[in-house]
């Protein structure tokens, strides 16, 4: 070789494509598809795994009274105020009670 | 370059398997031939380097808009799938005595031929490789390669004239040591 023409001649000279590449080609993309899906796939179960848990596993928020026992006084008590709520009409009593205190 | 038919490039770009076989027939051998030289014209890296582009492309053809030809896009992306694998594996051309033979049974030239190419392909930057294949050989215009390479077309021609000059100084330099004759 001695001038730059054959340099570039050569240049331009190169194998044929092989005829398997495309194959090679195919196979990975096909192996791309399933790693893909598969992930996908993987992501959505943990997100209903989670969801479902979370459905599971969720409580009423407990009362902070819901152990505590009340002394008998204290329920007889409540009991009576109960008692006097329901019995009769309030509004009228309290303007019972409201005309006697404005003397 | 011509550009593949509108048709089989909607259709390739829509998932079709048949339409982007069309499209690698149609463009592969153009891929082939400038990765082959910025592979430093070793089978092996050229093959895995044309194998990652069109896996590539075929991940990323959603993603082809027409700003600008697709032969154009093809080639941004192997020039870039190749940079970073030349890159990540730092394959480098081997020694000449390593090259396999090309079997070319309508050309007389010799082994010696062939062996200086890689020899002066080996000298310089994969990207320098890459310049000089793309518009030496499949005469792309500087306006494309500049997408292609994401650099400027002045500084591309400078780039390549430059590097012609380099090569044409390394002509009497490797002449002489493969042959032990002077030239004038």
């Amino acid at each position: 070789m001695n001038n730059e023409h054959e340099f570039y001649r050569e240049l331009s000279v190169v194998p044929d494509l092989p005829p398997d590449l495309y194959t090679r080609i195919n196979e990975q993309i096909k192996r791309r598809t399933r790693v893909l899906r598969s992930l996908i796939g993987l992501a959505a179960t943990l997100i209903f795994a989670a969801g479902l848990f979370g459905i599971l596993t969720r409580q009423q928020p407990k009362s902070p009274f819901a152990n505590t026992t009340l002394q008998p006084e204290i329920t007889a008590e409540l009991q009576q105020v109960h008692d006097y709520l329901n019995a009769g009409d309030l509004e009228d009593d309290l303007a019972f009670y409201t005309v006697f205190s404005d003397y | 370059m011509k550009e593949l038919d509108d048709v089989t490039l909607k259709r390739a770009i829509k998932g079709d398997r048949h339409a982007f076989k069309t499209l690698y027939e149609y463009y592969a051998p153009f891929i082939w031939k400038v990765l082959y030289s910025m592979g430093g014209r070793d089978m092996m890296t050229t093959r895995e380097l044309v194998q990652d582009t069109f896996v590539k492309v075929h991940a990323v053809l959603g993603q082809f808009k027409g700003m600008s030809a697709f032969s154009t896009w093809l080639y941004r992306i192997a020039y870039t799938t190749a940079l970073a694998s030349l890159r990540r594996t730092k394959a480098y051309p081997r020694s000449a005595t390593e090259i396999t033979t090309i079997s070319s049974p309508d050309r007389t030239d010799t082994f010696d031929d062939r062996e200086l190419v890689t020899k002066i392909l080996s000298s310089i930057s994969a990207e320098d490789r890459f310049l000089l294949t793309a518009r030496e050989v499949d005469h792309i215009t500087f306006d494309e390669l500049a997408v292609i390479t994401g650099q400027n077309s002045g500084a591309l021609r400078t780039r390549l004239h430059r590097l012609k000059e380099q090569i044409r100084k390394m002509f009497p330099q490797e002449i002489f040591t493969a042959t032990g004759v002077s030239y004038e």
